[in-house]
């Protein structure tokens, strides 16, 4: 009997001393991550029949458990993953919407100089000061363009880096992750009884880690190997085996990093924007949210250059000249060149030379396009909506290699030359670089075309309400030189007959134009006829007397180095739609960009605090299960202690039994 | 529910960032004074404020614009008001010099007199502005206007081009006048065309060309021969003839009386004043308008013939005539200052609606982007307290510890 005492006591000592020391273990663990607080289970041992009775005999150890439940864990993991995606787009955005408001408003502020300078011209057209201010104004425009592009290629930088790093600390940890399977493999294997906890809370907190990169799901088999997988399924760790991610240059844009998955020696692509987590919100925020905003910074930059060349095209300068281009004319070869990429995978065989010529900007779409040669014909697919029209073969089109998709018109062709091979993937940005490489080309102040080239002149004897208005001029200079004279009368009711011919040959001789025009309507004429050196529009109810009373207007040149009439024309042109069909100036079109980006970091913002919130509350449930609480273990401590002290006592008492009867029997 | 330590740590370190960076957030705006500093504050209505901040910037434009209009139309009053006042003493020069007692000598003072005036008015229409530019010159401003020949008559060699600015969205404003409408096309008193009278011999009973008007433009156009008119009086003692360019004769009375209409079949209408005598004849030419410059000019020449005895009716049509012309240029002139200042009527009104807009579109854009002072410093103080709290909370419940009492 005594020796069973005895036996207790011992056992309740060593069951007391585990017990402590799991305490202990607990304590030092407060603070590391990912803990998850252990407790040793006790259990009384079997009982020895002693004639009729069960008598006990003590305690031991069960085991030593981690207190873990797969289930909260998972939820945990899950909300990390969301977590990571909402800080990570909403911290991108924010940074995006920053740069697009600061920027913004100096590339607002910058168009607003430099129509204030060109309406300075307009009043003063003969003053070289104002009109060097204006090509100051225009050049500090151009580089505000171009500091929004560098802006833009600095976040797309800074985010490409970060997917590189945050690729090969996910590599890390699938070695990691290996490992530690092969560990706990080799434990289980040797019939050791008892589960590893600490390695398998190494193994839980690096997945932790791995959640907030990406989603990560898990399979755990007999042998406690768990295999990890990210994204929508794809093996990361297979058992013992690590594949690692790796980033290369994207194709056919070098900018757009891709992910590949590395096994051995072969290697797969992984679409980077389904893996969730921080990854995925870094391959959205690069490939839609920047993109999408560089492209209508791109257009915006086109817009304002093709508007003002054309306008100043139009008009003469201070030497009677045609006005030059004041930008980077929208349609140089290097512009035209950088539109289309072509992809890698092409055949090296295939001699295609491709370019984009850009017809009417107002038409151009913010759409991503790919131009695929398949079945010996040259086809536009539109990446954004999904539709596609046939372009035509190689060659084909006037001038020769110009294909225009029609339906619907984007307002740009593709031009091609070069023999391409089946297979050939073209892409297409129309808009690619017009910012970057904005320029302010005109260095002359005298060479701003403030001067209209013709003007029309009504007769004093004009008595009735219509007029003619000059539409367009497409060779100031060949115009000058005209001297038109335009009649128009009544000649039926509701019918006016008209004629356009030159004042030094009235009719009989040939007229340039002649015609009738229906009450209501009006008439566009080109003068000359065929080849046009400019437009005029002939409209209203020119009612003269008679056949021989017409209403007549004079054209003729308008020349002078104090006509500053077109550079108001060219100033109004901050007020006139461009941009979207013609429906947004320059500066609604910019304010529409920023708006759009600032709702989408407004939205990212509620997004990350709900993402925090339903973490917060997955991460507290899980705590409450494997959490570490001080002051439970203090107390678990004392309790320990007692159950310590106790169980020493029982040794002493056994020893006082034994010298009991050892004195009784001297 | 079971909180462990590093739970509670998390939470009460995650509360206190939040309220840090709210406070943060709060004084951004409170030091600048703007409740939307980027687009992501208030994106709906950071497109109505960009909308407001491009009107904004387009009155001021238009307010620039129409300064520069002001000031060119005022200077085109003050001169077109001086060249009233110079017309004004050239025609009490010319009455002056109609006084029958005016002897030779006298004329050939007044004669110099209205020179000197001619000379005026020829400065004044050069008039040049402040960058040198001449302002009637239309579009040639580097070029002078108006130059004086060796004959005495004034040509005019700038253009007739018309500069505007723009002074709203749609309304353009011209800031010059053109020489040539100012001063070179003052409208004939006698309407199309101007007579002129043989001079040996001379008409001798009085009769002036009063009116001539084109009164149908149909007929007027369809000739195609020059419209040179030729008036025969006599032989009878009530008979005229007309004769066109060719000889041609195509209206004959007997029976004409002084101040009758006489209707040419070319579509003119002609009135002649005074009772012509037989063998007496004028002819008639196109003329639409008169150059203020040959006005003054016949009238130095008028003066400078000096008391004129012989001939003393034709003269004295001359003189009617070159009267009456006259008085048509200083209203010519007129009507240009007041069309100057006409501009300005429109320019000042306008500048008034300007800045009514501007006042309603800034006070639209303070309401959707200044701070409400009120609201946002009473937010910070939330903040701040907050803040606050949860710090205060936290040194407080973090001392509670089991280990302290064992």
């Amino acid at each position: 009997m005594t020796v069973s005492l005895y036996q207790s006591g011992v056992s309740g000592l060593l069951a007391a001393q585990q017990q402590l020391a799991t305490t202990g273990h607990n304590i030092s663990n407060v603070n590391t991550e990912g803990y998850n607080r252990q407790r040793a289970e006790q259990n009384a041992s079997v009982g020895l029949n002693n004639g009729n009775n069960y008598i006990g005999s003590g305690t031991y150890i069960q085991d030593i458990t981690r207190l873990y439940d797969q289930f909260s864990h998972k939820e945990q993991l899950m909300n990390q993953s969301n977590l990571g995606n909402a800080d990570s787009l909403h911290a991108r955005l924010t940074q995006l919407d920053q740069v697009m408001s600061t920027s913004g408003n100096a590339v607002v502020g910058s168009l607003d100089n430099f129509y204030q300078a060109l309406n300075g011209v307009a009043d003063n057209p003969n003053d070289s000061g104002l009109r060097s201010i204006v090509l100051n104004q225009a050049s500090i425009l151009s580089n505000d363009f171009n500091e929004l592009t560098n802006n833009f290629d600095q976040m797309t930088k800074a985010v490409n880096g970060e997917i590189e790093q945050v690729a090969s600390k996910i590599s890390e940890i699938s070695k990691e992750l290996a490992k530690i399977n092969e560990t706990i493999m080799h434990t289980n294997g040797a019939l050791q009884t008892g589960q590893p906890n600490d390695l398998l809370d190494k193994r839980d907190q690096l997945i932790g880690e791995l959640s907030e990169y990406t989603n990560v799901s898990t399979i755990e088999d007999a042998n406690g190997v768990l295999t990890v997988m990210i994204g929508q399924g794809t093996t990361l760790v297979a058992g013992i085996t690590p594949l690692t991610l790796q980033v290369n240059a994207g194709d056919p844009d070098v900018s757009k990093t891709e992910l590949r998955l590395v096994s051995g020696g072969s290697n797969v692509a992984i679409n980077g924007s389904k893996l969730g987590g921080s990854l995925a919100a870094s391959f959205e925020f690069r490939d839609e949210h920047l993109t999408q905003t560089r492209t209508e910074i791109d257009r915006l930059a086109m817009a304002i250059s093709s508007t003002l060349n054309d306008s100043q095209a139009s008009g003469l300068d201070l030497n009677g000249l045609q006005g030059a281009n004041i930008f980077t004319d929208i349609n140089s070869t290097q512009l035209q060149q950088g539109r289309v990429l072509a992809h890698s995978t092409n055949s090296p065989v295939s001699t295609a030379q491709t370019q984009i010529t850009i017809n009417d900007v107002s038409k151009l779409p913010t759409d991503e396009f790919e131009v695929r040669f398949e079945a010996g014909t040259y086809t536009l697919y539109n990446m954004t909506t999904g539709s596609n029209e046939v372009l035509g073969a190689p060659g084909a089109g006037a001038p020769p290699g110009t294909h225009t998709p029609t339906s619907p018109d984007y307002g740009f062709s593709f031009v091609e030359t070069g023999t391409p091979v089946a297979g050939d993937v073209f892409s297409v940005v129309p808009t690619k670089n017009s910012a970057a490489l904005m320029e302010t080309t005109l260095t002359d102040g005298n060479a701003i075309a403030a001067s209209t080239a013709v003007a029309v002149t009504p007769s004093t004897h004009n008595v009735s309400d219509g007029k003619v208005a000059i539409t367009n001029v497409i060779n100031p200079v060949a115009a000058r030189a005209s001297d038109i004279t335009v009649d128009v009368y009544e000649s039926a009711p509701g019918t006016f007959s008209y004629r356009v011919f030159n004042t030094a040959t009235p009719p009989p001789a040939p007229t340039i134009a002649a015609g009738t025009y229906a009450s209501g309507a009006s008439v566009l004429v080109d003068i000359p006829a065929g080849t046009p050196d400019f437009q005029i529009e002939i409209s209203g109810d020119l009612v003269g007397a008679g056949t021989n009373a017409r209403e007549t207007f004079a054209i003729g040149d308008a020349f002078g180095v104090g006509n500053g009439n077109h550079a108001v024309a060219m100033a109004k042109t901050q007020e006139i739609g461009v941009t979207n069909g013609g429906k947004e100036t320059f500066g609604k079109s910019l304010a529409v960009s920023t708006s759009v980006v600032g709702s989408k970091a407004s939205n990212a913002n509620i997004t990350a605090d709900t993402a925090q919130a339903l973490y917060t509350q997955s991460y507290n449930r899980n705590q409450a299960t494997s959490g570490v609480n001080l002051d439970e273990e203090a107390a678990n401590l004392l309790k320990y202690q007692q159950a310590y002290q106790a169980a020493s006592q029982i040794i002493s008492t056994a020893n006082t039994i034994f010298d009991t009867i050892l004195s009784a029997v001297r | 529910m079971r909180v462990s330590t590093s739970q509670f740590y998390l939470q009460s370190s995650q509360a206190m960032s939040q309220q840090s960076a709210n406070v943060n957030d709060q004084m951004a705006h409170l030091s600048s004074g703007k409740r939307i500093l980027t687009a992501k504050d208030d994106a709906v209505q950071y497109g109505t404020l960009a909308g407001y901040k491009d009107d904004l910037a387009n009155i001021e434009k238009y307010k620039r614009n129409i300064n520069q209009a002001e000031s060119h139309n005022n200077l085109q009053e003050v001169a077109f008001s001086d060249a009233e006042n110079i017309l004004n003493s050239i025609k009490e020069q010319m009455l002056q010099a109609n006084n029958g007692a005016m002897s030779d000598e006298d004329l050939q003072a007044i004669a110099k007199q209205t020179r000197n005036s001619l000379d005026q008015l020829l400065d004044l229409a050069n008039t040049q502005n402040e960058n040198g530019d001449y302002i009637f010159s239309g579009y040639q401003t580097q070029q002078q206007p108006f130059s004086q020949q060796v004959d005495g008559s004034v040509s005019y060699s700038g253009d007739s081009g018309i500069q505007e600015l723009q002074i709203a969205k749609n309304i353009k404003i011209p800031t010059n006048q053109a020489g040539d409408a100012a001063f070179m096309k003052v409208d004939n008193a006698i309407g199309d065309f101007i007579a002129s009278y043989p001079t040996a011999p001379a008409n001798t009973s009085g009769v002036a060309l009063e009116s001539a008007n084109v009164t149908d433009r149909n007929t007027y156009n369809g000739i195609t021969i020059p419209h040179n008119y030729t008036f025969n009086f006599g032989p009878g003692a009530t008979e005229l003839n007309v004769l066109d360019n060719g000889g041609v004769n195509i209206y004959n009375t007997t029976t004409y009386a002084a101040g009758q209409n006489i209707p040419l079949p070319t579509g003119i209408d002609v009135t002649l004043s005074g009772n012509p005598l037989p063998t007496e004849s004028f002819t008639m030419g196109e003329q639409e308008e008169v150059s203020i410059f040959k006005t003054i000019n016949d009238a130095i020449a008028w003066m400078e013939q000096g008391s004129v005895t012989t001939g003393s009716e034709q003269h004295q049509v001359d003189y009617n005539t070159m009267l009456n012309q006259m008085n048509s240029a200083m209203s010519h002139v007129t009507s240009r200052r007041v069309d100057s200042g006409v501009r300005l009527q429109v320019l000042e009104s306008q500048k008034n609606r300007h800045l009514d807009t501007e006042l309603a579109v800034s006070s639209n854009k303070g309401k959707i982007e200044d701070l409400d002072f009120a609201k946002a410093i009473s937010e910070f103080e939330q903040a701040k307290i907050a803040l606050q709290a949860s710090q205060q909370a936290f040194s407080k419940v973090q001392g509670l510890s089991l280990f302290n009492y064992i």
